[in-house]
């Protein structure tokens, strides 16, 4: 996917919507492309968490404690309390179909907000409101 | 260490120095004949003394040897010579003399730097013995960067005074008098003078040195602390950066520097003056000569000749004086310095030497059970850090020791492994001390690891073995020229008081490797542990990332080639050939650059002609002005990203073509350039731009420039280019072919002959996964990998492995070794808790079948893992709370 397709879709995600057009066209570049085969796990339950990952095609599901709690699909973010705490990975999510996503690593994402503290703040208001969320 | 510096060089230099004493008393002989000749020349032959009537002659050098009671001795009648021949013979004894004298400097010379660096040898192995003889909690009180700087330079000057220490005061001594008594002898008052001044001399002098030897001890401190700053920065470096503490550290640098330059300033000042005086009183001298010994001689008091040998022999008088009050200065200088380092060195409490002797190997084992009595341990600040803990741990036993890092869990596993030293209590094997036995035993049968590992600089296998290499396994074997050589090192190892053990003896004692009970082979005992603590893919990933020189291995170089294309068939069979984009001829490789699809090869050997050929090409088939668009392109959307943030912010890394510093440079080009066709930009922005697009991927960058026309273009391009290249070019570039090995690139690259499609999640790990599954069904060539990977260089400090990796090998280490007792404390903090539960797992297995009825003792964050031990001892508060066995492990071995 393109850069500036990456960026239309990322515009579409609640927690990214604040975020100046620059800063998120330079996350998205900073970040990977990782396409995951059917089956794969993005991540699992109680891994260290380094990434969050943003779905550009395909669809996933959640599944904590062994039980599956939702899918997800395209524009949707998965992993993103990684990118802000240091806390273990609290759900496993694999893939169901072919599965194409962005990696933003915690460090890249925590790196480029400590140049716009305003938008760090608005980030942590909606994550607050989304950890409240049964599935992320 | 001898208080005393002097005292220590007469002691181990004792019979050397009396010998060069004898030379010296011997040359001197010669040395006076050399005063007496010029007088004899000058008023014998030339002013013709006893040669008054022509025809006259002399008895030239008769030998007379003057004894007490008894009279003079003729020994040697000599010869009749008329006045030329006189003065013919004495300026020949007068050239013979010279050259005796230098003779007798020559052997002194040498004999003196011997002399010097057999001492400096041994003083420097002495404080590298002290060093491993200071007990562990002494080194938290000292720098690294100080110690080697003492080690190394503060004692050079030492090994330059030893041959000085007796020999120079005699020599000098010896030849100022000499010259002294000759003045004294021509004429007393002249003697007189040239007495008093002497005496000022030796009087005043010193007295202005005193405050330069204050200065040269602040000095020599002063650079021993900067040394050790140095080494901390070094250390520190990534402290230092996270911190952006940079410039704190150029101002302590910059301080330390000034008060060095400002001690060292004030030195140059005194050390010149006091020469300054020093010359002056030298140069007075002669001056009373020619006056008093002028008026003396026109009184008829004093014959010219004698006049001359005067001033001749004082030439010779204030070189000596000066020397001998520099060498006083040296002396007094050395024994500041030697005392500033013997007392960094002379720490109480050392390791009794008697514990570190060799023993070869040995099959003494530690007597049973290891037994903690009344253990108390006190840390630096002189708190508790355990309190009355004992325990005894039985042949074969595995313990869990469970507690939090201030319970005492850990601290307990270091007085174990001797670390740390116990304030009151004992710990036993049997009822001997292990703190009293030799570490020939309890250093080879106690192993420990804890999470902080230490490697030297070398390969992987140096590390693994290290442990190994207590003592020499039989004497190594040498040629005949090579064991002279060796000869020769042990006698002078021995006369500097060095051990003469051979470094290049093997010191691997292949008893102790742990596996070998079964089949004594090293390399299986390395694989085994290796697999235990899962770095089986981490060597394989060394190995893989190796360049080997295929002309000095052809076959192995043939067997990578053949296991290129069982790979890509491999992928092609699993559904897996996404994961490489392989080098095809005809085909754009959409992970690599531009510029590697241009070329198709690694690039050998550049050369002004080869990039003028390569830009023609690119001009003939008009692809510079298609990238030199894409070049545009590119850098207007990395601008837009990178202009507004910070030069020093990490996203930098991503960019291939830009620097941070050169935003300003491109935002300058892209505004010249904008609204100007290809035709009409100047020449170095075309190439810069083009040179922009060259390092372009497109699934790293997704920009968006390279179309697929663009693609076949360059795919064209680079035919032409093998086509029409003349051959002296072609031989610059080592071209990718499918059935050749590629010198240039590394194993691995030369397997997967291709680019890893980094798109595909952990596609490296998979590929390395997939190649090691395949590598592994052949056993013959995964044994060379393997041992390729095993030569890995660890970096200083072993500081090219990853944490992990760290403590992986610190474990393994330990476990290659066969030992009573396996100490663990903590040793893989690091790693997530499954990996760390399966390598306990495994490492438990491998322990409990070496046939020795190990027992292992593991200190654990948290009491989950203990389920894997049948004993479970908890810490808490410096003691132990609770200790109880594992029943269900313990039933489960009863049913085995």
């Amino acid at each position: 996917m393109l850069l500036s397709d990456e960026l239309d879709l990322l515009r579409g995600i609640p927690l990214f919507k604040t975020m100046e057009q620059t800063k998120l066209k330079l996350m998205a570049f900073a970040s990977d492309e990782v396409l995951f085969n059917a089956g794969e796990t993005l991540f699992g339950e109680g891994q260290i968490a380094d990434a969050a990952y943003v779905i550009l095609k395909g669809e996933v599901e959640v599944i904590r404690n062994g039980a599956k709690v939702g899918t997800c699909g395209p524009q949707n973010i998965v992993g993103e309390t990684a990118i802000l705490t240091d806390d273990p990975r609290d759900k496993t999510v694999r893939a169901l179909t072919e599965v194409e996503t962005l990696r933003i690593t915690k460090d890249g994402f925590q790196k480029l907000l400590s140049n716009c503290p305003g938008t760090l703040a608005k980030i942590l208001r909606i994550l607050g409101d989304r950890v409240a969320e049964p599935v992320a | 260490m001898e208080p005393s510096f002097t005292k220590y060089i007469w002691k181990h230099t004792r019979r050397q120095q009396i010998w060069m004493l004898c030379i010296v008393a011997i040359s001197m002989i010669p040395y006076y004949m050399a005063f007496d000749l010029p007088k004899m020349i000058v008023n014998g032959p030339i002013q013709g003394v006893g040669f008054e009537a022509p025809g006259d002659t002399q008895v030239f050098m008769p030998i007379d040897i003057p004894l007490p009671f008894v009279g003079s001795v003729n020994v040697f009648g000599g010869m009749d010579l008329d006045r030329l021949q006189t003065l013919i013979g004495l300026c020949f004894a007068f050239l013979a003399l010279v050259i005796v004298n230098g003779l007798f400097k020559y052997y002194l010379n040498t004999y003196k730097g011997l002399m010097g660096e057999r001492l400096l040898r041994r003083v420097r192995f002495d404080l590298v013995d002290r060093i491993l003889r200071f007990r562990p909690h002494h080194f938290k009180h000292i720098k690294g960067g100080e110690v080697s700087s003492m080690v190394k330079d503060e004692v050079e000057p030492l090994g330059g005074f030893t041959a000085d220490a007796f020999v120079q005061p005699a020599i000098l001594g010896g030849q100022a008098l000499t010259a002294l008594v000759f003045i004294f002898v021509q004429h007393f008052w002249l003697g007189l003078v040239a007495l008093a001044v002497a005496s000022l001399q030796i009087g005043i002098i010193p007295r202005l040195r005193q405050r330069l030897i204050v200065l040269g001890r602040e000095r020599q401190l002063g650079a021993r602390q900067l040394a050790g700053r140095v080494n901390e920065i070094v250390e520190g470096i990534n402290t230092i950066h996270a911190y952006d503490t940079t410039n704190y550290e150029r101002a302590e640098i910059a301080d330390r520097l000034g008060a060095l330059f400002k001690i060292r300033y004030e030195i140059y000042q005194r050390k010149f003056m006091v020469k300054f005086l020093n010359n002056l009183l030298a140069q007075m001298s002669p001056f009373l000569f020619y006056l008093i010994g002028g008026v003396l001689t026109i009184t008829g008091k004093l014959d010219v000749g004698q006049l001359i040998a005067v001033i001749n022999a004082y030439k010779e008088f204030p070189g000596p004086l000066k020397e001998l009050i520099d060498w006083d200065l040296a002396r007094q200088d050395v024994q500041v310095k030697y005392e500033q380092v013997i007392e960094q060195f002379d720490v109480e409490n050392m390791i009794d030497p008697e514990l570190h002797v060799l023993h070869p190997a040995n099959g003494d084992h530690l007597e049973s059970p290891l037994r903690a009595m009344n253990l108390t341990v006190q840390d630096d600040s002189g708190a508790r850090a355990l309190e009355q803990v004992s325990l005894d741990i039985a042949p074969g036993e595995t313990v869990a020791i469970v507690g939090d890092a201030n319970s005492g869990a850990n601290v307990i596993a270091e007085t174990m492994a001797r670390i740390a030293y116990p304030a009151a209590g004992r710990i036993c094997s049997g009822d001997k001390d292990i703190f009293s036995l030799p570490e020939a035993i309890t250093g080879r049968r106690i192993s420990y690891a804890s999470a902080d590992a230490y490697f030297f600089a070398g390969s992987l296998k140096d590390n693994l073995l290290y442990g190994l290499k207590n003592a020499p396994q039989g004497v190594a074997e040498y040629s005949d020229e090579a064991s002279q050589k060796r000869k020769w090192d042990i006698i002078e190892a021995k006369r500097s008081g060095n051990p003469d053990y051979d470094i290049k003896s093997n010191w691997i004692d292949h008893s102790v490797v742990a596996a070998s009970s079964r089949d004594g082979d090293i390399l299986t005992a390395i694989d085994s542990v290796i697999e235990i603590v899962d770095m089986t893919r981490d060597v394989f990933g060394f190995a893989s990332q190796s360049v080997i020189d295929p002309e000095k291995d052809p076959d192995f170089a043939n067997d990578i080639v053949k296991l290129r294309k069982e790979f890509h068939a491999e992928l092609e069979a699993r559904g897996r050939s996404n994961l490489i984009v392989p080098f095809e001829i005809g085909t754009y490789n959409s992970e690599a650059k531009v510029i590697d699809n241009l070329v198709f090869g690694v690039l050998k050997q550049r050369s002004a002609e080869g990039l003028a050929y390569f830009r023609n090409m690119l001009i003939q088939s008009g692809l510079s002005e298609q990238l030199y668009y894409m070049g545009r392109t590119i850098m207007d959307h990395t601008l837009e990203m990178f202009q507004h943030i910070p030069k020093t912010h990490p996203f930098y890394e991503r960019l291939d073509y830009m620097e941070p510093h050169e935003v300003p440079h491109y935002q300058a080009m892209i505004l010249r350039t904008g609204g100007i066709d290809y035709q009409n930009v100047s020449d170095d922005d075309r190439v810069a731009f083009i040179f922009i697009a060259f390092e372009y991927i497109e699934p790293k960058y997704r920009f968006g420039v390279l179309n697929d026309q663009l693609k076949k273009d360059i795919v064209n391009v680079r035919g032409m280019i093998a086509r029409n290249t003349p051959a002296h070019l072609q031989k610059k570039v080592e071209r990718y072919n499918q059935d050749r090995f590629l010198s240039a690139a590394s194993l691995i690259d030369n397997v997967i002959f291709g680019k890893v499609n980094h798109r595909y999640n952990d596609a490296e790990i998979q590929v390395q996964a997939i190649m090691q599954e395949l590598v592994q069904s052949k056993p013959a060539l995964m044994q060379r990998i393997f041992a390729l990977g095993l030569e890995y260089d660890l970096g200083p400090s072993g500081r090219r492995l990853t944490a992990v990796q760290r403590q992986k090998l610190n474990l393994a280490r330990a476990l290659i070794r066969r030992s009573d007792y396996y100490v663990f404390n903590r040793p893989l903090s690091g790693l997530d808790p499954t990996l760390q539960e399966t390598i306990i797992r495994n490492a438990l297995d491998f322990i409990a079948t070496n046939g020795d009825k190990s027992a292992v003792i593991w200190v654990l964050a948290t009491s989950e893992l203990s389920k894997h031990f049948n004993r479970c001892v908890e810490f808490e508060d410096k003691a132990i709370r609770r200790d109880a066995k594992n029943l269900a492990l313990d039933d489960k071995v009863d049913i085995l």
